[in-house]
């Protein structure tokens, strides 16, 4: 499943987002979403302010 | 040899009697025979070495289920029989202080247990290093894609070493150092009049036969919960806080503890860093290695958690396909490109006094009590496992090399409702300590208050890492061996003190209060007087009125001053030197300032002064 968010950025705004959220979990800064997939707190941010799915998990939608 | 019980024996020939036949003691046996000899008491059978032990390792389990306890081998070679030979060292981390957990640490240090760990490898057929070698592909696939975890591996001995195997066994049976008895069980201690040492030991044989037998210095290696029983069950004949039953704080058998295991996640490796491969790469190894994910130091001190690894077993994709039926179509069309995992996750637990083994009211057909068997995990404990989970999977999906999800009883904010799998390691059951208020036994394995009796295996561990511990308490057996041939080792003397007390008569001046432990001080100034020259050390046991100033002079010298609270928190005081003025006598001399009366504090129309109270002191 496509990234719901990340892939509608502009290039800057992706590097910018992509550094938060690799932060985020290096940092500890994780979430356990109901189904059980565990996103970064920025990313949880991001699909709460969308009105898009939340991602299944797909790794290279995360990092490019 | 093999022994026959019925037959007369000269048992003051053995300078050392081991009880139980496993690692611990065997090991401790093969090391001290050559400095005396050895004999061994293993309540199990020579052969039926694969079979569980029955009986006497029955328990009455009222905490977090543990099924698993009847892997624990009653028989020859004991539990390595079994043995699956994973090992990894402690971390220093463990020694110090981590206050970020509220766990203080060991009373020794790292090097005084790693200086033993080669030897420890060594007689385990494990490797002399655990270090990772120069291996391009994982250094710059895992450990540069991952900062904050590190790859380490958990090695497995070649050839596994298993001691009551034919072949294994005649090393030690055939000893000439080396005599053993099977099918005897110690079914207990018998404590001479002063109780500050082991006379003997009550053996009861399968056909219900009993005897006696006098013993020197005696080993307890029974394992983690038969060695904490057989104090209790031994300990329950004499007075309440006596030293089988640990002491004043009756410590024995408090603080078990376990590994607690659970299989909390799937990883979903990207296949691109080919990380799996890379694992399953180690299990072509000889000796074969596992391949262990562990958090660095800092990231467990920033997030306030105890120690964990991530263990990848050689499982690969095994998920019950309802757990993936929710999986979105585009994912599983793709899923060739990834590794699927389900690692185990191995946690220290905190250790704690509400997690023990005590005496059941059943009894076994010896008539002793069986152990009561209470594993508990704090609440505490449950969120810190939460928390380094996900922790965990943060890190492992930094760089977007993984994604990572719970399983399904995992998705919830309260994990004390789970039951993790334990790893029938029982652990901290007679824990060493500085002092008897925190432990049972001193830094030399020897239990506080007993001159000749010591403990070997697992119990001794204050806490235990989430490592298996084979090849930790090995590393202790052997410092323990050095200690026991050494020169010290015959030259400590513990004075008790107290009514009933055949030392009483050392206390002099100034020591008027008695009280059925111990004495107390009224006087401001009060000596004890040791018959005993060439003093080279000394530990106190005392407690008393906190406020009170005291210093403690030893043979002139002085050694401590400070409040009794200070002294008192001071652990278990040592003061060791070598320039104490020896003489005919060594005179420990305690000045008070700033005693008051219970009527003074309000508490009571007692006129009496609040001094100082002592229950032992040990000089060597």
């Amino acid at each position: 499943m496509p990234h719901p968010v990340l892939e509608t950025l502009d290039p800057e705004q992706f590097v910018t987002l992509r550094n938060a959220i690799e932060a985020d979990y290096a940092t500890g800064r994780v979430i356990a979403l109901p189904d059980g997939w565990i996103v970064s707190l920025t990313e949880a941010r991001l699909f709460a302010e969308s009105d898009k799915p939340t991602p299944t998990g797909r790794p290279d939608r995360v990092s490019p | 040899m093999l022994l026959d019980l019925a037959a007369a024996q000269d048992w003051r020939a053995y300078r050392f009697v081991v009880v139980g036949s496993g690692f611990a003691g065997l090991f401790l046996a093969e090391k001290l025979a050559s400095h005396g000899r050895v004999l061994v008491i293993e309540a199990g059978p020579l052969d039926e070495h694969l079979a569980l032990g029955r009986g006497y390792y029955d328990v009455q389990s009222t905490g977090i289920p543990t099924p698993a306890l009847g892997a624990r081998l009653s028989a020859f070679g004991g539990t390595s029989n079994h043995w699956t030979g994973q090992s990894r060292p402690f971390s220093p981390t463990i020694f110090g202080n981590r206050s970020h957990v509220g766990i203080a640490g060991w009373p020794i240090t790292y090097r005084e247990y790693a200086a033993y760990l080669p030897e420890a490898q060594a007689w385990l057929n494990l490797p002399p290093s655990y270090d990772l070698p120069d291996r391009p592909g994982i250094e710059s696939g895992l450990l540069e894609g991952m900062p904050g975890l590190t790859a380490q591996r958990f090695f497995s001995s070649l050839p596994l070493l298993h001691l009551g195997y034919q072949g294994t066994r005649e090393r030690f049976i055939d000893n000439p150092a080396i005599d053993v008895l099977v099918k005897t069980r110690v079914i207990d201690l018998e404590l001479d009049p002063g109780g500050t040492r082991v006379a003997a030991l009550q053996v009861a044989r399968a056909d219900g036969s009993r005897h006696r037998i006098p013993a020197e210095t005696v080993l307890l290696a029974a394992g983690g919960i038969e060695n904490a029983r057989l104090m209790l069950w031994a300990g329950r004949k004499y007075q309440r806080g006596n030293p089988l039953l640990g002491g004043p704080n009756e410590l024995t058998g408090k603080y078990y503890s376990e590994h607690p295991v659970f299989l909390p996640a799937e990883i979903y490796y990207d296949h691109r860093l080919d990380l799996s491969q890379a694992m399953l790469r180690e299990f072509d190894q000889q000796p074969p290695q596992f391949f262990l994910w562990m958090p660095e130091d800092e990231m467990l001190e920033r997030h306030r958690l105890t120690r964990f690894g991530v263990l990848h077993y050689d499982q690969g994709l095994s998920l019950d396909p309802s757990e993936t039926a929710d999986l979105d179509a585009p994912y599983l069309s793709a899923s060739q490109r990834y590794k699927v995992s389900v690692p185990a996750f191995k946690f220290e637990q905190t250790p704690h006094t509400g997690s023990f083994v005590g005496l059941s009211d059943l009894k076994d057909r010896d008539g002793t009590a069986l152990p009561r068997v209470h594993w508990a995990l704090t609440g505490d404990d449950f969120d810190r496992f939460r928390r380094a989970t996900l922790l965990f999977c943060g890190l492992i999906s930094q760089r977007g090399h993984a994604r990572v999800r719970l399983r399904p009883q995992y998705r919830t904010e309260d994990w004390s409702a789970l039951v993790p799998t334990l790893s029938s390691h029982h652990l901290g059951t007679t824990r060493m300590a500085h002092a008897t208020a925190h432990g049972v036994v001193d830094t030399d394995s020897r239990v506080f208050g007993i001159a000749n009796l010591y403990v070997a295996g697992a119990s001794v561990f204050p806490h235990g890492d989430f490592l298996n511990p084979t090849l930790n308490f090995l590393a202790l057996a052997a410092r323990l061996a050095d200690h026991l041939t050494g020169s010290t080792s015959s030259d400590c003397t513990v004075y008790r003190f107290g009514a009933g007390r055949p030392w009483s008569h050392l206390l002099g001046e100034g020591w008027s209060g008695t009280e059925e432990r111990g004495r107390w001080t009224e006087a401001p100034l009060a000596r004890i007087t040791v018959p005993r020259a060439g003093l080279r050390g000394f530990r106190i046991y005392g407690t008393g009125f906190r406020k009170a100033g005291v210093t403690v002079s030893a043979n002139g010298r002085q050694v401590f001053s400070g409040t009794v609270e200070q002294l008192a928190n001071n652990r278990y005081p040592e003061f060791t030197s070598t320039d104490f003025p020896s003489g005919e006598t060594f005179e420990l001399v305690f000045s008070f300032t700033n005693l008051v009366t219970p009527a003074q504090l309000g508490e009571s129309d007692d006129g009496r002064l609040l001094g100082y109270f002592i229950q032992w002191l040990e000089v060597w």
